[in-house]
C-alpha cells in the first residue's frame, strides 16, 4: 500500500499550491545553472590536462642561452 | 590501528572539529526554528519542505561564490543570518517564510564555510569532511527537543552566536592551508577512466539514493524520545566513523562494505533497536565517501561539488513528501534495489587504489 499526497489535495489549494510551484521552479533553475558551472569547470580542467599533458610530452625545455 | 591513529591524528583535524561545534549550533537553531513554527501542524509541512529547498540547493551557488571569493567568511556570514533569522521568529516579523528564507540561507553559507575549510585543510582524507558533516546530526535532535520543551529563543541564539569565534578560528587553519585547487588535487579517489561527469552524476544519485533510504528506514522501535536520540547519535558517529575508516582502510572497502552490510541490519531492525542501529550507523558512513568522489572531479572548486551532493539530499528526501510506504514489505524491497544499485555504481566509480592511505601517511 502506498499512501499519496498531490497537488489537488485540499490543504494544498490556492497559494499554497502556487507557493510550492514557484519552489520547485526555483529549485529546477538553481539545478540547470549548477550543471552549466559544473560542465564548464570540467572544460577548463580538461583544458588544463591537457597543456600539462603536451609539456610533458614534450620533454625538458632546452636552455637556449646557452652559447657552449 | 595505525590507520585509524593517522586518520584521527593529523594536525589540522582541528578545524574539522571546531566546524563538528559550528555545524552542530546551526543544526540546533535551525531545527529548533522549525520544530516551534511547525508543531503539530499537519498543514505546516510545506515549512519544512520550504526549509529543506532554500537550505540545501542553493548551496551549490554560494559554493561555487565561496570558491571564487575565497577571503570571504561564509560561516560566520552564516551565523550571523541565522540569528537574525531566530530573533525575527521571536519577533514574529516580517512573515514566517521570509525568515525562513533567510534562515535557510544562513544555514547554506555555514555548510559551505565547513566544506571548504576541512576539505582545504584534509591534505586528501576524509575523516576531516566527515567529523563536520557529524555534528549536524546531534544538532537536529537537540534543536528539535530544545523547541519541545519549551526552551525559550534566546538560549539557543546565544548558543548560536557562542559559535562565531570558532569560525573566526576556523577560518585561520583555512588561511594557512594550501589553495583550493593545491588541496582538492589530494583527492584523487574517482576511477580515472570514467568521464568526470558521470563520475558526479552517479555520486550525485548515490547521495539521491541515501537521502531517501534515510527516511525510509523502518523504526517502528522508536518511541520514546530516548531512543529517537539514540537514533540520531548513532547517525552522527557512523558519519564520522564513515571518514575515518575510510583513511584507514580505504574508500572502496568502507563504502562497499558499510552500504552492504547495512542492508541486513535495516530490514529486519523494524522492532529491535539494536540491530537497526547497526544498520543505521553503517549506513551513514557513505555520507563522506561521495563527497571525496565529486572532490576528487572537480578539482579546486570543493564548495561547487559540496553543492552538489545538498542538491542529491533534496531530491532524496522530495518523494517523502509526497508518497509514503505504508507496507514494511514494500519498504524493504524498495531499500534492497537501491541498494544494490548504489553498490554497483560505487563498485564502478570509486578508484581501485587500496594504497592511497599510505600516501596520505608519507604526505603527512
Amino acid at each position: 500500500m502506498t499512501s499519496f499526497r498531490t497537488l489537488t489535495d485540499s490543504a494544498l489549494l490556492g497559494s499554497a499550491r502556487t507557493g510550492i510551484i514557484a519552489v520547485f521552479t526555483a529549485v529546477i533553475l538553481i539545478i540547470i545553472i549548477t550543471g552549466i558551472l559544473a560542465a564548464r569547470e570540467l572544460k577548463k580542467q580538461r583544458m588544463i590536462d591537457n597543456a600539462e599533458q603536451s609539456a610533458a610530452d614534450c620533454g625538458p625545455v632546452p636552455d637556449t642561452d646557452d652559447n657552449n | 590501528m595505525k590507520g585509524l591513529r593517522n586518520a584521527l591524528g593529523s594536525k589540522n583535524i582541528s578545524a574539522a572539529w571546531l566546524y563538528f561545534y559550528i555545524h552542530f549550533a546551526t543544526e540546533v537553531i535551525c531545527f529548533y526554528c522549525l520544530t516551534r513554527q511547525v508543531g503539530d501542524s499537519t498543514f505546516m509541512w510545506l515549512f519544512p519542505l520550504v526549509y529543506d529547498a532554500f537550505a540545501f540547493v542553493p548551496q551549490s551557488l554560494i559554493g561555487y561564490l565561496n570558491d571564487r571569493l575565497p577571503r570571504l567568511n561564509t560561516g560566520v556570514i552564516g551565523l550571523v543570518l541565522m540569528t537574525a533569522a531566530a530573533l525575527l521568529f521571536r519577533l514574529a516579523t516580517p512573515g514566517s517564510y521570509v525568515t525562513l528564507l533567510i534562515l535557510c540561507i544562513g544555514n547554506a553559507f555555514t555548510h559551505i564555510g565547513g566544506a571548504e575549510v576541512t576539505l582545504r585543510c584534509s591534505s586528501g582524507r576524509l575523516s576531516h569532511p566527515a567529523v563536520f558533516v557529524a555534528g549536524g546530526s546531534f544538532g537536529v535532535i537537540t534543536g528539535r527537543l530544545l523547541a519541545q520543551n519549551g526552551v525559550p529563543y534566546w538560549p539557543v541564539i546565544l548558543l548560536c552566536l557562542s559559535a562565531i569565534p570558532f569560525a573566526l578560528l576556523a577560518d585561520t587553519y583555512k588561511d594557512r592551508s594550501k589553495s583550493a585547487r593545491e588541496a582538492c588535487d589530494a583527492y584523487n579517489y574517482a576511477s580515472p577512466g570514467i568521464s568526470p561527469a558521470v563520475i558526479i552524476i552517479a555520486a550525485t544519485l548515490i547521495v539521491i539514493v541515501r537521502g531517501y533510504m534515510g527516511y525510509g528506514i523502518p523504526t517502528a522501535w522508536k518511541k520514546t524520545t530516548l531512543q529517537t536520540v539514540a537514533l540520531y547519535f548513532t547517525m552522527g558517529i557512523g558519519k564520522a566513523a564513515g571518514g575515518i575508516f575510510a583513511d584507514a582502510w580505504g574508500i572502496k572497502k568502507t563504502a562497499i562494505f558499510s552500504a552492504g552490510a547495512a542492508l541486513p541490519f535495516l530490514m529486519f531492525g523494524d522492532n529491535h533497536m539494536m540491530i537497526s542501529l547497526i544498520g543505521v550507523m553503517l549506513f551513514s558512513m557513505t555520507m563522506s565517501i561521495t563527497l571525496a568522489l565529486i572532490v576528487s572531479v572537480l578539482k579546486g572548486k570543493p564548495g561547487l561539488a559540496f553543492g552538489f551532493t545538498t542538491i542529491g539530499l533534496f531530491l532524496g528526501t522530495v518523494p517523502i513528501f509526497f508518497f509514503t510506504f505504508t507496507e514494511t514489505v514494500d519498504n524493504c524491497i524498495i531499500m534492497a534495489v537501491l541498494t544494490v544499485l548504489c553498490l554497483v555504481m560505487m563498485a564502478k566509480i570509486i578508484r581501485k587504489d587500496e594504497k592511497k592511505n599510505d600516501k596520505l601517511q608519507n604526505a603527512h
